[in-house]
């Protein structure tokens, strides 16, 4: 671990501008990645800016019906807290899904949000990795892949996005919440995080200087239930191999409002847009599922380790999708 | 009754290996090869020595001589730290950077320049390599005319099966604290065997023996890995004689996964042939394991399968593979557990080519004696392991169509698999001293790897004095106290118990000699005459009582003392020992969900006399929970292009969680062995491991119909 200058903020302001003086600078919340990382040597920062006591870890309602999640709030909170696991129940099973309860109880929303690859290349420091080194390659590719992304790869990297929570965000249509000197701004989830295409170091739509002070959760669809199924060889703290959000209401036997977010396979929480385009307005039912997860797929590309991916994932939206149509019609 | 060390660990205050803080302790960090063979041509410190706090780098190219072990002590690696700038691994430990803080060593090693010259020829593909025969052939036996004999069977399997490697995963690293007090060395370990560590720290830094002291208090779990000497404590050690003050050590988990030992990767071709009633007619067993360019480590996985079962004619070989990884080490049920996940494997599926139930096939071939040594068994429960088994799990209601077993959108496997382990026993000497305090003290250089040696050894000797618990002071984990045995092999209670027996029976004869000497409190009476009740002598006759304090007042002495020795003896030769049992599993797959769980292993295991129960099944609990790691999640995966370790470590390198743990039923049935020494203890700590994996595999194939060979078994292979 390389030394670090470490300064404690205590405002937003003052967190942008300590880490705005200094080029190298990265903001420090559960540190349950970057604390990993710092150790590993995979990021050298020379500040590290602790907003651990920045006032925001409240969830707050908003008028629309909709929360503002505060970026600290803790995944333990979150997941817990009552209007998440009444309105946006995939949310909170996602959170629940993910690493483990001491984890959780240290890890915040915002750095979820942020949350870095698993790519054993990309943690061990010596690999050739374009994420990590620009320009040195990607060892992945014809190494070992069993756990690496099939859709929204390039060939410079082919590394799986580990979030659950990201998943459900996606589904549910969050905003991400920035704040810099020059001000606020919404991102919205399927653009905050960008494809690796050809700079995989570039990983969110975020400026230097720009904290994450919250994500914004629109109301969710009346009458919508949503689930979140995650597939992976142990029962517990494991990343996903593949893991499906899905919600949708029902409006005279007909789906509504459908969403359907992959992880476990993708380069960035995958939004299956033509998946949900295909279910909007049908009746369900298995065959439409299928047709559905299908969909979600299509343009795949497998490495020889990680082709099981694609049936994997297919298997979850169906499986998903059958769930909440199970949860919609218990809530009549 | 609580554990000896119970209260200690559960409030933190146990002091394992590099907890120890010394005066003016100094911290060492190692840099680890990148590459898996070559040479190593530079170290530039230059920035690590510019470093505050770093007070010396050693390396590969200028380090002081250290001497290897002689061929008859076992050890981890035959090649010390740093002989030469070779390099056989990746991950090969090639420089240590010693500094005032842990933080500042990390930073140090991390800024080391090493420069290499790399090979063309690695040895990196073991499929490669035994395509291309490249197999050194260590050891054959056989029975009979196994050939022959294989092509007149009525029923015949021939399959290969292959286990990947495995890395023990202890919580605790391997890491030591190490200073010298003048010429002597004294270093605080994480071992398995305090005798053999300050035995090979001896030899590797040219001292005599008495100037070595290896303590070992507790053992943050071993699992084989700690058996024998690695790195760590030879450089603690070196890295003191260099700066002159105590050093911690410790390899960090990356480490773990190249430079302390694995449980190496094997493959076995089975063939099994049977006549028309399921009686074994021919077994071949033939096991390849890879090994390191520095050592030749046997994994023996075909000795079980030449006696566990009945079988006139059979051929076990065994071969290894060198390879550019480090050097294998055993890890629990070494040899017997991946090569019973070959043999029941094996089994399983000649009950399916012959339409016996597999419970009924394994029962029709118990072995009525060891044809392997040509011994009678002391003991053979196996037949009753395997129908207490069934019984317990409801054998019977299995429907033995494939697939047949369904519950929602789960599909539920039975499988059922024996387990073995060849019980040994070793040497060892206990000194029991009854104290002026009314204590006692027993003494004995093993060790408590977590299995509850201090816990056992303490009840053995208030069994025998009715002195309570809490007034035995065990005394181990130190290579100074009387030579006692490896926690290796499942041995330690065979071991000690009949010495603890003997020293503590010496003991007390010898408290009497004092009570019935002149101005003994017993003055006159006849020894025979008195006994110790309640830790104390009184009269068989009735009347009072001594306290030993009492006895040991009337001469003026603090204690009397008696000493034990046991080892293995004629009966080794007369009867062969061997611990069996029986697993059975359930599994439960959900195609569409990718999920393959076990969710209930019920266990028979007899493995003699059972001196704790808590204790004892404690490890059996545990071991089948690492079989189901065996079974479904454990490989250490190494990238073919480079050699190095890919999932290294816990969150890549899976063992179970508490949420995979199956429910488990296990029966220890408890009935003492009547030739292996005093008691009839003959060990607990393998057995449990061995045949799990099978049973599991076996309930797989019941489940899904797809037979997989190649541990572990993952979704993809039970997908489409």
């Amino acid at each position: 671990m390389k030394p670090f200058h470490y300064e404690r903020a205590s405002t937003v302001e003052e967190a942008c501008s300590m880490s705005t003086e200094s080029e190298e600078s990265c903001f420090l919340a559960g540190g349950t990645t970057l604390i990993d990382l710092l150790k590993l040597n995979v990021m050298r920062p020379a500040k590290v800016v602790d907003v651990r006591n920045v006032d925001m870890d409240t969830v707050d309602l908003l008028e629309d019906g909709g929360i503002l999640i505060g970026a600290n709030v803790r995944n333990s909170d979150l997941a817990w807290h009552q209007k998440v696991r009444r309105d946006y129940q995939a949310l909170s099973e996602a959170l629940l899904s993910g690493a483990s309860p001491q984890l959780r109880n240290m890890a915040t929303v915002a750095g979820n949000v942020m949350q870095r690859a698993r790519c054993p290349y990309f943690r061990d420091n010596y690999s050739p990795c374009n994420k990590r080194s620009p320009g040195s390659g990607c060892a992945a590719l014809g190494g070992y892949a069993r756990s690496h992304a099939v859709l929204g790869t390039s060939e410079h990297c082919i590394a799986t996005h580990p979030s659950d929570m990201c998943v459900a965000l996606a589904a549910f249509e969050a905003k991400v919440r920035v704040e810099g000197l020059a001000g606020t701004r919404d991102i919205p989830f399927s653009d905050f995080h960008l494809l690796p295409g050809d700079r995989p170091d570039r990983e969110h739509a975020i400026d230097p200087g720009e904290l994450i002070t919250g994500v914004v959760l629109p109301p969710n669809v009346e009458g919508a239930s949503s689930v979140y199924l995650k597939s992976r060889d142990r029962a517990s703290y494991e990343f996903a191999l593949a893991s499906a959000a899905v919600s949708f209401a029902l409006v005279e036997g007909r789906i509504a409002a459908a969403r359907i977010a992959l992880g476990g396979v993708a380069t960035k929480p995958w939004r299956a847009f033509e998946a949900e385009n295909c279910l909007e307005g049908n009746e369900p039912s298995s065959e439409l599922y299928e047709e559905a997860a299908a969909l979600a797929m299509e343009g795949a590309i497998t490495q020889p380790d990680n082709a099981y991916k694609v049936p994997l994932a297919r298997g979850l939206i169906v499986r998903a999708l059958a769930i909440a149509r199970e949860r919609v019609e218990a809530q009549v | 009754m609580n554990r000896k060390d119970g209260h200690l660990k559960v409030t933190g205050a146990a002091l394992y290996a590099t907890d120890h803080q010394r005066e003016g302790q100094a911290y060492a960090c190692a840099a680890h090869s990148e590459i898996a063979s070559g040479e190593l041509l530079a170290v530039d410190a230059t920035a690590t020595l510019a470093l505050p706090g770093v007070l010396t780098v050693l390396h590969a190219l200028d380090a002081p001589k250290l001497f290897r072990c002689p061929e008859s002590l076992n050890v981890g690696e035959r090649r010390p730290p740093f002989e030469d700038n070779r390099i056989y691994y990746a991950g090969q430990i090639l420089a240590l950077v010693v500094a005032e803080s842990f933080e500042v060593a990390r930073h140090g090693a991390q800024l080391l320049e090493l420069k290499y010259k790399e090979d063309e020829q690695v040895s990196l593909d073991f499929e490669r390599d035994l395509r291309e025969g490249k197999i050194e052939q260590t050891d054959a036996s056989s029975r009979g005319q196994a050939a022959e004999a294989f092509d007149r069977g009525h029923a015949r399997i021939d399959a290969t099966y292959e286990t990947p490697v495995g890395i023990h995963c202890a919580m605790e690293l391997h890491g030591a604290v190490a200073w010298w007090e003048e010429e002597r060395l004294v270093v605080e370990d994480s071992t398995q065997w305090v005798v053999g560590q300050s035995k090979a720290l001896a030899n590797t830094f040219g001292l005599p023996e008495s100037d070595v002291e290896v303590r070992s208090r507790f053992v943050g779990g071993g699992f084989g890995g700690k058996l024998f000497l690695w790195s760590p404590s030879i450089l603690a050690a070196e890295a003191s004689r260099v700066v002159g003050r105590p050093v911690q050590f410790s390899l960090d988990r990356r480490g773990q996964f190249t430079s302390a030992g694995h449980r190496p990767r094997t493959r076995q071709r089975l063939r099994l042939a049977a006549d028309e009633d399921g009686h074994l007619v021919s077994l071949r067993h033939e096991a390849v394991n890879q090994t390191s360019q520095v050592d030749q480590y046997e994994e023996s996985c075909p000795d079980v399968s030449a006696s566990l079962y009945q079988c006139p004619n059979v051929s076990i070989s065994q071969g290894v593979v060198r390879s550019h990884v480090g050097t294998p080490t055993p890890m629990r049920g070494p040899g017997e557990t991946p090569g019973l996940w070959a043999l029941e494997s094996a089994l399983d599926e000649l009950a399916v080519e012959l339409k016996i139930d597999p419970l009924e096939l394994r029962l029709r071939n118990v072995a009525q004696r060891d044809e392997a040594k040509d011994l009678p068994w002391s003991i053979n429960l196996h037949e009753r392991c395997l129908r207490e088994a069934a019984a317990r799990f409801g054998w019977s209601q299995r429907n033995p169509e494939v697939g047949s077993m369904r519950e929602g959108s789960e599909v539920i496997g039975w499988g059922i698999a024996s387990t073995s382990w060849a019980a040994m026993r070793s040497s060892a000497t206990v000194t029991v001293d009854l104290l002026q305090s009314g204590k006692a003290r027993i003494s004995c250089a093993t060790q408590d790897i977590g299995t509850g040696t201090y816990t056992v050894f303490a009840q053995m000797v208030k069994e025998l004095t009715g002195l309570p618990f809490d007034s035995i002071e065990v005394r181990i984990g130190n290579s100074r106290l009387p030579t006692g045995p490896i926690s290796g092999g499942s041995m330690v209670t065979a071991t000690v118990v009949p010495a603890i027996a003997e020293a503590t029976e010496k003991a007390i004869d010898a408290l009497l000699d004092l009570a019935v000497a002149e101005d003994g409190p017993f003055a006159g009476s006849d020894k025979k005459s008195l006994r110790m009740v309640g830790g104390k002598l009184c009269s068989r006759s009735g009347g009072a009582s001594r306290s030993i304090g009492e006895v040991l007042e009337s001469k003026r002495l603090s204690f009397v003392s008696g000493k034990g020795e046991a080892s293995p003896g004629e009966e080794q030769e007369r009867y062969s020992f061997r611990s069996f049992g029986a697993h059975c599993a359930e599994v439960r797959w959900d195609a569409g969900l990718g999920r393959l769980r076990v969710s209930r292993v019920t266990s028979v295991i007899d493995s003699g006399r059972i001196i704790n129960l808590d204790t004892a099944s404690n490890q059996v609990y545990g071991a089948i929970v690492m079989g189901v790691g065996m079974a479904l999640l454990e490989e250490s995966v190494y990238d073919k292009r480079t050699g190095r370790p890919v999932t290294d470590n816990l969150a890549d390198y899976l063992v179970p969680v508490m949420t995979d743990c199956p429910e488990i039923d296990l029966s220890l049935l408890n009935v003492p062995d009547p030739h292996i020494g005093k008691l009839g203890a003959r060990g607990i700590g393998e057995v449990g491991l061995t045949g799990v994996a099978p049973a599991i595999g076996n309930a797989v194939y019941h489940a899904t119909g797809k037979r997989i060979r190649t541990l572990p078994i993952r979704m993809e292979d039970l997908m489409g």
